[in-house]
């Protein structure tokens, strides 16, 4: 687009007459559609279109941030003026770095242009699949709440003080669903989805299989007694749980005593099963970074090596306070956000045994669904959380459970992971976590 | 505002009535946003930013049809309605509406000189605070000043505007002592014209967050299984937000998804339950004077001594419901469409004293701070973690316990409140149903029967 490159053209060049050390200039633009059904109709069509920018200022060890999505000549010599005014309020730090250049990389995939290839209608039409296979599976669905489609197309402009303008895209496209299945006086809901980078990865029987599993089977429910449990985690809830704790291997976290992991490289804090990568180097999936938020090329680090904690993740400045290479984890959510270190991939080991195998126990609780996880402490790793789930014994089904609560703490958690599922699935929380179910010897349940 | 001209507004309402919708609107948003984070007394996050969009939409039915642009120039704007989805013939009226142009920019945001003031008193007292004890790891405090102007041109003609100014701090206190941490924050908001520093003084917020952190490092774990529960009225008024306010959102009711359905009239409380929703309450996080689809704001009786007497709506719902407006149509931003949500929500005091409440229960559980939490909207099934709580035993108040939940479900505890004070306290918040909105919540302090305690 020639307003973009017209853009930086103007912006770097008015920054590079400012009296500053470096800078960074930080585009996105983003087209997005959604598209919910409800008895086979559309309900709801919203398109969007969105570019905005951010301006990062480095001058006597300050960096300074402003952002907008005004394009006109007047809003950004504004913005110029503010981003550099408001450098003498931040912060002095002799450990502040700004990218110095941008990785030279190219992206070998080129993404998925369904957006615009696939007509609509045919999406619209996939979405009307889905209701009828739902619909179809069970007589005691219901009401089927929600059915959505989503999909979004974006490219990311960067550009720091002596470097070329650099540039990745992206695609993201999914289905999700929430139904209501009734038996016997009793309601309940539930549903599921799949986000994929291409259309075509999406399986829409399956995703329906699932959404229909994860309803009707909490029909009948109730609360079991409290106690120390058997409990499986179904790889969905792994990914919760990996999602909310994931900050403690932020270097950020750690250099500000946020994270029980601070000063335990090198120490045993998971079982020896518990293998833990981030990994934005893979191409075509959601945790993909050509660059990330400074410039750093997306990578693999190790954080957990058979059960011994092997590494953070890093930006620029902590990668340069522990002497370390940076990780390629400093994220920007939005032209509106900071770069922070967040994970890519997130990705957990898989292991041998099928989430029946795990399940065939003397009676283990098949956790399904938690509640309340962003009230966790993620600092100290301790969580309380409420839960629903699927009793089992043997490997045979003997009641759906709610109105649980399982608490602990995290660390103790992943020490107690005794066998992992090879039933590997990505979520798209907290960047992207890839992850099997987890069997965990022993958990604490509060119920009747 | 300077972006939209009232002859681009009717070209644009008459391409979206073109499409044979029911009703169209235009959305025009616009931020100023001021915010720094100060942590281990150093400014950080310190971030400064200005946006605006539109979105156009148009209902037809129970359907809804939109598009959203950060870019305000007419002929994109013009390209984008063009876009939309028809939902029929083509139709073709001349609206000839004049649009009057919106008053909007009521407020300034912060000069760079206050910025300045405000930073260096952040860190004063910030590292007062760090000082005060060596069991503090911790101190981190926000402040925010977020400036909106919003405006919706209706298909009927009209222009509503609003000028809105978000003022809020937060302070976080990370204690430790051997190997527990604990965790305690405070955050008060307003709206309006008060500025939130000379409401909520800081040194007064602090002395509390700083006695709360000490507090907990003694917590005990808590008992667990079904006991009789206090929530103290300077707990907030989270449950009532989360365990009942959702599910009286119409948008709920028309999918039929709430417990709520079909239920007007009918007894779903305790007595002593009068639970209002009200948007014009002067000052707090939640209030405004037009919601998010030019609806002017008001006071909603939700449920009256018990009996369910309403529900909030916005336009699309209350058409569809056949409900009065109640100017509950809100949402975060252009980008998205509005829904009903809630704005403050409180229940409403009675004559009893928080004392004599406490004093009636032998063996339970007192909640004086209430954490996150999270609620199923069609069985009413909730969680909520405890920030501060205490053990009631034999009559006295004992020690506090830590890593606690509440888990129940909202008609059960509407039901089982047995005695209401008189000491509701607003609380502010963001809530999440799609996107994020400021809101607050309050109740009196309530004695709830039985609730299950989750513990750790």
């Amino acid at each position: 687009m020639d307003i973009i490159k017209e853009f930086f053209k103007y912006c770097s060049k008015s920054l590079d007459a400012q009296p500053v050390d470096g800078w960074d200039i930080y585009l996105s633009e983003d087209k997005s559609r959604q598209i919910a059904c409800r008895e086979y109709e559309v309900e709801d069509y919203k398109e969007s279109v969105e570019l905005g920018y951010s301006i990062r200022v480095m001058k006597d060890h300050k960096i300074s941030f402003a952002y907008g999505n005004d394009l006109s000549i007047a809003a950004v010599t504004r913005k110029i003026k503010e981003v550099v005014a408001l450098n003498a309020l931040s912060l002095k730090d002799d450990s502040l770095v700004m990218p110095q250049s941008i990785v030279e990389a190219t992206q070998s995939i080129g993404i998925d242009d369904s957006y615009d290839s696939v007509p609509v209608k045919e999406k619209e039409e996939t979405l009307r699949k889905l209701e009828k296979i739902i619909r179809e599976a069970d007589n005691r669905i219901t009401n089927v709440e929600h059915l959505g489609f989503s999909e979004s197309c974006g490219t990311l402009y960067y550009q720091v003080k002596g470097s070329e303008l650099k540039q990745q895209s992206s695609s993201f496209y999914g289905f999700e669903g929430e139904v209501i299945a009734e038996a016997d006086g009793q309601m309940e809901s539930g549903g599921g989805f799949s986000y994929q980078t291409r259309l075509a990865q999406i399986d829409i029987p399956k995703l329906a299989g699932e959404i229909v599993e994860n309803t009707t089977s909490m029909l009948g429910s109730s609360a079991i007694n409290s106690g120390e449990c058997k409990v499986v985690f179904r790889n969905d809830v792994s990914a919760m749980f990996l999602s909310t704790f994931a900050s403690l291997f932020s270097a950020d976290q750690v250099h500000n005593n946020k994270s029980v992991l601070k000063d335990r490289i090198g120490e045993q804090i998971a079982s020896s099963k518990f293998n833990l990568e981030d990994d934005g180097s893979i191409e075509d999936t959601i945790g993909y970074y050509l660059f990330d938020g400074e410039g750093v090329s997306g990578q693999r680090t190790e954080l957990i090596n058979d059960g011994v904690l092997a590494g953070y993740l890093y930006d620029l400045k902590t990668a340069k306070k522990d002497g370390v290479n940076p990780t390629g984890n400093a994220v920007r959510g939005s032209y509106d956000s900071m770069p922070s270190i967040k994970p890519t991939n997130l990705i957990v080991k898989a292991g041998e045994s099928s989430l029946d195998e795990l399940l065939n126990k003397d009676r283990v609780l098949l956790v399904t669904n938690v509640m309340g996880m962003h009230t966790s402490n993620t600092i100290n790793g301790e969580f309380s959380v409420g839960a629903t789930g699927i009793l089992y014994e043997n490997g045979k089904i003997v009641q759906s459970v709610k109105q649980i609560t399982i608490a602990g703490d995290f660390l103790k958690l992943l020490s107690s992971v005794e066998e992992l599922g090879s039933d590997t699935d990505n979520f798209p929380y907290n960047g992207n976590i890839i992850t099997p179910s987890w069997y965990i010897e022993s958990l604490m349940i509060s119920g009747l | 505002m300077d972006g939209l001209a009232p002859e681009t507004v009717s070209k644009l309402l008459d391409t979206l009535i073109s499409k044979n919708g029911d009703y169209s609107d235009i959305y025009y948003q616009d931020e100023d946003l001021f915010t720094f984070t100060i942590e281990n007394n150093k400014v950080k996050h310190l971030k400064s930013g200005t946006e605006q969009g539109i979105n156009l939409r148009y209902i037809k039915g129970d359907k809804t049809f939109s598009s959203s642009s950060s870019d305000l120039s007419p002929e994109s704007l013009y390209q984008i309605a063009l876009e939309i989805p028809s939902s029929g013939n083509h139709i073709e009226i001349p609206s000839k509406k004049i649009y009057l142009p919106a008053e909007t920019n009521v407020y300034d945001q912060i000069s760079l000189k206050d910025r300045e003031q405000l930073i260096t008193n952040f860190i004063a007292s910030s590292e007062k605070l760090k000082k005060r004890s060596n069991k503090i790891m911790q101190v981190t405090m926000r402040y925010l000043n977020s400036l909106k102007n919003v405006v919706t041109f209706t298909s009927e003609g009209e222009t509503f505007a609003d000028s809105r100014r978000y003022s809020r701090y937060i302070i976080q206190i990370v204690a430790k002592d051997g190997n527990v941490v604990q965790t305690a924050y405070e955050g008060p908001g307003v709206t309006g014209d008060e500025d939130v520093l000379s409401r909520f003084d800081m040194d007064e917020v602090i002395e509390s967050v700083y006695a709360r952190s000490l507090l907990m490092l003694k917590a005990e774990p808590a008992p667990t299984g079904k006991m009789p529960v206090i929530l103290m009225g300077e707990a907030g008024g989270t449950m009532v937000h989360e365990a009942c306010g959702h599910s009286l959102e119409a948008d709920f009711i028309y999918k039929g998804t709430s417990n709520f359905n079909n239920k007007i009239g009918q007894k779903v409380a305790s007595e002593l339950v009068t639970v209002v929703d009200d948007a014009t309450v002067p000052g707090e996080y939640g209030s405004y004077s037009y919601d998010d689809e030019g609806v002017a704001a008001k006071k909603t009786v939700l449920i009256e001594d018990g009996i369910l007497k309403g529900y909030m709506t916005d336009r699309l719902s209350a058409k569809l419901l056949d409900l009065e407006l109640t100017g509950n149509g809100r949402r975060e931003s252009f980008r998205s469409k509005p829904v009903p949500r809630m704005s403050n929500t409180f229940i409403e005091d009675r004559n009893m004293l928080a004392e004599e409440i406490v004093d009636t229960v032998q063996n339970g559980v007192l909640v004086k701070k209430m954490g996150g939490g999270q609620v199923n909207i069609t069985n009413g099934d909730f969680v909520f973690e405890i920030s501060e709580g205490y053990k009631i035993e034999n009559g006295e108040i004992g020690n506090p316990i830590r890593g606690a939940s509440l888990i129940g479900n909202g008609l059960d505890v509407l039901n089982n409140i047995e005695l209401v004070g008189n000491d509701k306290v607003f609380m502010p918040g963001i809530c999440g149903k799609y996107d994020h909105v400021p809101v607050s919540d309050a109740q009196p302090t309530m004695k709830i029967a039985g609730l299950t305690i989750g513990g750790s």
